[in-house]
């Protein structure tokens, strides 16, 4: 046992170089794409990886982000990429575009909801129903929340986006602390890895 | 950089069985074996306002779970009801009991002594819904309100995903499912349970106590 836990502690450690993607054939190259998108621009994140976790893009291989109006280059930090861009809705694609005699191109696509604007009330009570109403397509999963330190968080998944959601009288309260605080309702629209975010805040009283 | 993936937690489980030896499971222990002295009884009873359910569950002061012999005298009395047994299985026992008391006592005898758990149900109260109703309403729910214990609201459905939970910060006697909470494109049947829960603890003693009741709404889109 003893003679054991040394060599298995050597391979637990021990650090190899990662492959080149020369190297790596296009069917074993893995995309893994994340879109967080605001009003006020979107970042791109995710993977791109090989059997053996990470690779070095190299010889001709280029990682492109593209949209419906631009195509822009993806820098690649060891395995990982993130890039920032306007606001956008709509689909986006991240693409290893390979040299000729290299195989096909790999690619990774998600859809983004439009961008969207939330509305919540201007003098909001705690004691009233509050109302949440956001503008947009119903293209996504969409959850709407609550947050403030005066407020009981709540968070609702929707079944059915109706482009408003009505918090019930005292649902919002705090035993706690009294209000009046500053609130913040966020709308999210998911749809699979692609999510639009959007905030308002609002006072809220007792 | 290339890790090799399983080795940690090799290392992990050799250095943890090099140390301390790799053995099974200790057998259950019996609750007859152990002096009542050193037994805690914990208690849950559901009430939907009829009919009551208790279970008891018996644990060593060092909080082990007993597995609970044929020979404890575990029974509970309420109003205008007969003494019942528990009926024991494995770690926990369970009686049905027909009451619309609010009070009820968990009497646990043995040949080294005796004790009696009293259980306070929080307030009795009712539930008030629409029958049928469309999803493109709010489902509105009353109820008498009790600011020391709020209710929890659950409604499930096959026209919602997942079970929808509402713990209410302040209890108003009044909730709202909002229209976005339900979705589909048929008819379905949505099941809501209302309750009211109370807990105590003691140095032998604890008991959770529930009133629940439950009503459907029929709804369509």
């Amino acid at each position: 046992m003893r003679a054991v836990l040394p060599l298995v502690a050597l391979v637990a450690c021990s650090d190899v170089p990662s492959p080149l993607s020369s190297e790596i054939a296009s069917r074993d190259v893995r995309i893994a794409l994340r879109l967080a998108g605001t009003p006020t621009g979107t970042r791109a994140t995710g993977t791109v990886t090989s059997p053996a976790a990470d690779m070095r893009l190299v010889e001709g291989d280029r990682l492109v982000l593209q949209t419906s109006t631009t195509t822009l280059p993806l820098p690649l930090d060891k395995s990982s990429f993130s890039l920032d861009f306007p606001a956008y809705g709509g689909e986006v694609r991240v693409a290893l575009a390979r040299p000729d005699g290299r195989g096909r191109d790999v690619e990774a696509k998600a859809r983004l909801s439009e961008p969207f604007v939330v509305e919540a009330p201007r003098a909001a009570r705690l004691s009233a129903p509050i109302e949440i109403r956001w503008s947009g397509a119903r293209d996504a999963t969409t959850t709407v929340a609550v947050t403030g330190a005066c407020v009981t968080t709540q968070r609702r998944a929707l079944a059915f986006d109706s482009g408003s959601y009505v918090f019930v009288a005292g649902e919002l309260e705090r035993r706690d602390v009294a209000a009046p605080c500053v609130a913040t309702a966020t709308v999210e629209k998911a749809s699979g890895a692609a999510t639009q975010t959007t905030t308002a805040t609002f006072e809220v009283g007792p | 950089m290339r890790r090799s993936p399983a080795a940690p937690g090799l290392v992990l489980v050799l250095v943890a069985c090099s140390i301390g030896g790799c053995e099974g499971p200790s057998p259950p222990t019996e609750s007859a074996s152990v002096p009542l002295a050193e037994v805690t009884l914990a208690t849950t009873v559901t009430s939907d306002g009829s009919v009551a359910v208790v279970e008891a569950r018996l644990a060593t002061t060092g909080a082990v779970p007993l597995v609970i012999s044929p020979s404890e005298g575990l029974a509970v009395d309420a109003q205008g009801a007969p003494t019942t047994a528990l009926e024991a299985r494995d770690y926990r026992a369970f009686a049905t009991v027909r009451t619309t008391g609010a009070k009820l006592f968990v009497r646990h005898v043995r040949p080294d002594g005796a004790r009696t758990t009293e259980i306070d149900l929080p307030p009795p109260f009712v539930v008030v819904a629409e029958e049928r109703s469309s999803r493109r309403a709010p489902l509105a729910l009353s109820w008498e309100p009790n600011e020391a214990e709020p209710v929890t609201i659950e409604a499930r459905s096959s026209c919602s995903t997942q079970p929808l939970t509402r713990r209410l910060e302040r209890d108003r006697g009044e909730y709202a499912f909002a229209p976005g909470d339900f979705g589909g494109d048929g008819s379905c049947t949505i099941v809501v349970r209302v309750s009211r829960s109370r807990s105590s603890r003691g140095p032998n003693a604890s008991t959770t106590a529930t009133q629940l009741r439950t009503v459907t709404v029929e709804t369509t889109p």
